[in-house]
């Protein structure tokens, strides 16, 4: 007898906290088995289909793609049950997603909701298995109802017909299985029906089994002990060598048989391209509003859809048209070699069919700008003259040498990648412009798997095995890294074997989905109907449906992904602007700055940057202040370098050093001369990796480019060893030799998981650059427009406020009768406003603002009345010196409140003033007040308070302390304004103090952070150590710390 | 029906893993037939239990259920019936 055997019920840990195995790891399993293919059959979903269908290929198994359906109970069926479909070809593919999503959308979170009523007309093309032991039919079959199974299965018949439909037997050596197998064979017989032999296999091998077991205790949220119940009785889920197969089935080798037929029918390719590029509706190109989006008529049954060339050609014509127009206002002086470059691309753009894409995302750009809301766009995108032309980037690639190739190529399968950032306010506005525009059918939101990490699973599996909750806490809190050495498991109450298995367990877990999330602002486009090309679901946001597809799959699949984004910089660049407007009546266009202001500079290379974009913090600040940036060009490798990635990679250095002089710039082989002359020698950009991969290995620019897509996703060992080769087998070709190239690609490998793409980091730098050019020429509504989209950045609005005021921007406090709830700018100073009042809120600063009469409150009375806030708020008003414009000391407001009727209380009754005489308060606990009340303080700064007595004790000021010499020793003191301990950075922290004349930096070693580690979180401190400089960052190296308060 | 909760020792016979005779009670016993068998593994993070139950009838006229214990490999016999 023939022992082959395929596998084609089997769930990957996408069957969510039920399949204990990687899609890849059941993969490699079969290979080793010998399986020609492979089903997946997740649970109402097909999350992991594209992932699964990549690798089987990489792996020479055949993939066939499938799902295990819920359905709810219904005539003939009391109990809801379960049935197993698999896609024959690309119409079943589309009806599978279409019941799925039927079945998820019509459910809550988790719980599906279909019925087989629904399956009418939308099973063709799938091959139906009767399921476990809780498919409707064994079910029936179980409770002693065979004519109920019978009956169940004339329905099912009836809806696949009777070459789609097998009856499954399955053999896992429970109490009754052989007996309930040919019970079932004889079903089949009686029915017409041909039987199938499948595993219901959970994970890939059995010592995989106590996984499985595992999860299901998270699922039900229990530790095992009390799961007994919900528990598989044995380890017999897994996939099965055909050899098994077959002794366990020695009495039915037909279905065995049947594996085989079975998976040679069913051939689905899981690549979209054709179908999912959305043609924009062109009436809105010609200014049209928008109509609705009538949905695409459904494709004909069948494998794949012609081409479309007419609108694809209308398409491509409106785009050239477009570019062409744009030209001359871009390029005023030379147009040669942008109509060049620009030909060219269209012409990749004509082959690769993408100009509905690129339209497409003109259109929400130019609808943003419309409707006033600031846009930016990056990625590879910006690489293109036709993004810029189209005005979705606003960086010039020829000047800055930017890569088309990185963005798009002739080789077919790489899909664009466009970012659009938006002001976050607004974004939301863009979003529902575009789900109105193409419709719901058409619009669906990348999802995100939320996987385990260290942290998590220690605590789901700490709890699953019984742990006490006590030394689950120890066990997750007390790491930064996997397994920490310092432990004693004994002390913990493990056996040595307990202990491994525990960590076994955590690191096998790591990476598997837990639930799924949505990827903020990633929004899939399709031309068909959404629900034909993946499987949708609800999301927790009301009327928003989400793909089950997150960015990898979705991009793999070739369909269209934008990311709309949301930047809170650029709520501020948007508010900055708006204020400009009202308080000058100047409009600054950022677009047309001038890239060399001096302004912009010289903030950059003195370290000048707190509130700017991306180049505010202290790591950025240190490296600014070596690297001293001239031009834009420098920006941009500020941007792409000082993050933690390169930092870790120790690339910084180099750089720096190289830049400084100190070190020769080299370069591993003439070859890369070229690609890395702007950078010094040292591989910055990812569109070096491309390039440096097409120089010297001799890729093309579609192989390179999957090179970098690998590297930055990590894959496995086996591809990465592939590619190593292709390139230095190129590179030999070239004349280079193998240890050189093996080198290189080393640096290349290293590099490319956290280099940072040269576009992203050139429209970072441009932002950056506009918002330092703002700081620099209108400060106070820089500052104002910073401080009311707080959170964001790097400082808290306290630093923020000092940073103003030491640019010469005056801040104002809170004044009932002057303040909004926001701040604004009052006579080329800041007025703080409202909100920054604790415990005011939204609405309390409304109220103050809206019971407000023209001429102002005339008393606190008369604002108690008007107002009728809560008396703690008033009083915090008092504290935060908001009523100074009655010029009463806080404390006789704060006892003239005490002493006031007001609100619901009946008639106010003037008491007659009483003539205490109430010491007013002093400075210091003015301060204090208006500080602990806010949260910032606008005229004064806390160490003012201290600034005698520390002067007494010899603690020099901030700036002081810039001007001390190497060596010296010296105390400094100041609120903490940010405290910092990276992992990298092997036990060091570093503390940033603030006092009224700026900033001082501290460095702890790692044996002074154990020593004050208790003072560390306390918000004043004084530290003495000695001085360390090199050029002009000095910091002090702490020996002694206290706190002052 | 006799039922032993910690199984009796046992001296089986098996060939793969499937039993063909035992000795038990001074006689041996012949399987003549299978009736059921079932594998059960659980309990791995308390004191695993892995046992692969048979439901034999044997040529003495007894009907019992036997276990191979997968973890130390011995045979139990579990119940006789009737």
């Amino acid at each position: 007898m023939d022992e082959h055997y395929v596998e084609l019920h089997c769930h990957s840990c996408f069957s969510l906290l039920d399949g204990a195995s990687t899609p890849e790891a059941l993969l490699d399993r079969a290979a080793e088995l010998g399986m020609p293919a492979l089903a997946l059959t997740d649970h109402n979903g097909l999350y992991a289909a594209i992932r699964f269908s990549l690798a089987a290929r990489q792996r020479g198994i055949a993939p066939i793609v499938g799902a295990e359906l819920t359905l709810q109970k219904g005539p003939g069926c009391p109990e809801p049950s379960h049935l197993v479909l698999l896609a024959e070809n690309r119409a079943g593919y589309r009806n599978l997603c279409w019941l799925i999503s039927r079945g998820q959308l019509a459910g809550s979170k988790g719980h599906p909701r279909l019925s087989l009523a629904q399956f009418q007309g939308h099973t063709a093309g799938l091959i139906a298995l009767t399921g476990c032991r809780q498919g409707c039919v064994t079910g029936r079959l179980l409770a002693g109802e065979p004519k109920q199974a019978l009956a169940a299965l004339a329905t099912l018949r009836e809806l696949f017909g009777p070459h789609n439909l097998y009856v499954e037997l399955q053999q896992h050596l429970h109490p009754g299985d052989a007996a309930l197998a040919a019970e079932l064979a004889r079903l089949a017989r009686k029915a017409h029906l041909p039987t199938i032999a499948t595993n219901n296999a959970h994970y890939a091998r059995q010592s995989d089994s106590p996984l499985h077991d595992v999860l299901v205790a998270i699922r039900h949220n229990l530790p095992l002990a009390e799961c007994r119940p919900h528990l598989r009785p044995n380890s017999e889920y897994y996939l099965k060598p055909p050899a098994e197969m077959a002794a366990l089935f020695a009495a039915h080798p037909d279905a065995l048989a049947h594996t085989l037929e079975v998976a040679s029918r069913c051939q689905v390719d899981l690549y979209f391209r054709d179908e999912a590029t959305a043609p924009p509706d062109l009436a809105t190109v010609t200014g049209d509003p928008a109509p609705m989006r009538q949905a695409a008529p459904s494709p004909p049954e069948g494998e794949g859809d012609a081409p479309r060339p007419s609108e694809e050609e209308r398409a491509f014509a409106t785009l050239s048209a477009l570019c062409l127009a744009q030209l001359p206002a871009r390029y005023p002086h030379d147009t040669g070699a942008a109509e060049r470059q620009l030909h060219h691309e269209l012409q990749v753009i004509r082959q690769t069919g993408l100009a509905g894409y690129f339209l497409l995302v003109w259109d929400i750009v130019r609808y943003a700008k419309a409707q006033g809301i600031q846009v930016r766009g990056r990625g590879s995108a910006a690489n293109s003259i036709v993004a810029y032309l189209l005005g979705i980037t606003a960086v010039d690639p020829l000047a800055h040498n930017l890569l088309f190739e990185r963005f798009l190529s002739a080789e077919a399968r790489i899909m664009p990648d466009i970012d659009l950032d938006f002001c976050s306010r607004r974004r939301e506005e863009v979003i529902q412009y575009v789900y109105r525009k193409y419709g719901e059918s058409h619009v669906g939101m990348v999802c995100n798997y939320i996987t385990y990490c260290a942290r998590s699973a220690i605590r789901d599996v700490g709890k699953a095995l019984g742990l006490p909750p006590a030394v689950i806490d120890q066990l997750a809190k007390g790491q930064s890294k996997w397994r920490s050495h310092d432990w004693d498991p004994a002390a913990l109450g493990f056996t040595p074997q307990d202990w491994e298995r525990f960590w076994g367990l955590c690191e096998a877990i790591q990476g598997f989905p837990r639930h799924l999330g949505i990827h903020v602002g990633g929004l899939c486009i399709t031309r068909s109907p959404l629900d034909q090309v993946v499987p949708l679901e609800r999301a927790t946001m009301p009327g928003r449906v989400v793909i089950q597809w997150d960015k990898d799959n979705t991009e793999d699949a070739g369909l269209i992904k934008l990311d709309l984004l949301s930047l809170r910089t650029l709520s501020a660049v948007d508010e900055c602007l708006r204020l400009i407007r009202e308080t000058r009546s100047e409009t600054v266009d950022l677009d047309a700055l001038p890239l060399d202001d001096p302004a912009v500079y010289r903030q950059l290379q003195q370290a000048d940057t707190i509130g700017a974009f991306q180049v505010e913090s202290r790591a950025q600040q240190q490296a600014l202040v070596k690297m001293k940036p001239r031009n834009l060009a420098d920006i941009v490798v500020e941007v792409a370098l000082i993050r933690p990635g390169p930092l870790q990679g120790n690339m910084v250095h180099p750089y720096l050093r190289r830049r400084a002089g100190l070190e020769p710039v080299r370069y591993p082989h003439p070859l890369l001369e070229p690609i890395l002359a702007e950078t010094l020698g040292i591989i910055v950009f990812q569109e070096q990796v491309i390039r440096v991969a097409m120089a010297m290995g001799g890729f093309s620019a579609g192989e390179a480019d999957l090179l970098r897509r690998a590297m930055s996703r990590h894959r496995s060992e086996e591809e990465m060893a592939a590619f190593r080769e292709r390139f230095v087998r190129g590179a030999m070709a070239r004349g280079v030799p193998p240890e050189v190239a093996d080198d290189v690609f080393t640096k290349l490998s290293g590099f490319a998981s956290y280099g940072f793409c040269k576009s992203h980091a050139v429209a970072f730098a441009k932002t950056a650059y506009d918002t330092l050019y703002l700081r620099a020429h209108y400060p106070a509504e820089f500052y104002c427009a910073i401080l009311n989209n707080e959170p964001m950045g790097f400082y808290a609005p306290r630093v923020v406020i000092g940073d103003a005021r030491r640019h010469g921007v005056r801040v104002r406090p809170v004044d009932v009768n002057r303040s909004r709830e926001n701040c604004t700018v009052e006579e080329g100073a800041i007025r703080l406003g409202l909100l920054y009042v604790e415990g005011l809120g939204q609405r309390g600063a409304e109220r103050v603002v809206a019971a407000r009469p023209a001429q102002g409150y005339s008393d606190l009375p008369d604002f108690c009345r008007r107002t009728r806030l809560p008396r703690r708020l008033v009083e915090n008003l008092i504290l935060a010196g908001a009523m100074a414009a009655w010029r009463r000391e806080q404390r006789a407001l704060l006892w003239e409140l005490g002493r006031l009727h007001y609100q619901e209380e009946e008639l106010p009754l003037p008491l007659p003033p009483d003539e205490v005489a109430l010491q007013p308060l002093t400075r210091a606990e003015e301060l204090l007040a208006e500080y602990s009340v806010t949260g910032v303080s606008a005229e004064g700064h806390l160490m003012e308070l201290f600034r005698e007595r520390l002067e007494g004790m010899g603690v020099c000021t901030c700036r002081g302390l810039q001007q001390a010499r190497q060596g010296q020793s010296a105390r400094v003191a100041g609120l903490v304004a940010v405290r910092q301990a990276p992992p990298t950075a092997k036990g060091f922290a570093f503390i940033t103090l603030e006092d009224e004349t700026g900033l001082a930096n501290l460095v702890l070693t790692p044996d002074k952070v154990e020593q004050y580690r208790p003072l560390l979180d306390r918000p004043v401190l004084l530290a003495q150590g000695t001085v360390e400089r090199e050029g002009s960052t000095v910091h002090l190296k702490a020996s002694t710390i206290s706190a002052l308060a | 029906m006799s039922f032993w909760p910690d199984g009796c020792p046992l001296e089986v016979l098996a060939t793969d893993g499937r039993p063909q005779q035992f000795h038990w009670n001074l006689r041996l016993h012949r399987i003549l037939r299978v009736g059921d068998h079932w594998r059960v593994h659980t309990d791995w993070w308390a004191g695993e239990v892995w046992r692969d139950y048979w439901q034999v009838t044997t040529h003495t006229g007894l009907l019992c259920v036997i276990y191979h214990d997968l973890v130390a490999d011995l045979w139990r016999l579990e119940r006789i019936y009737g």
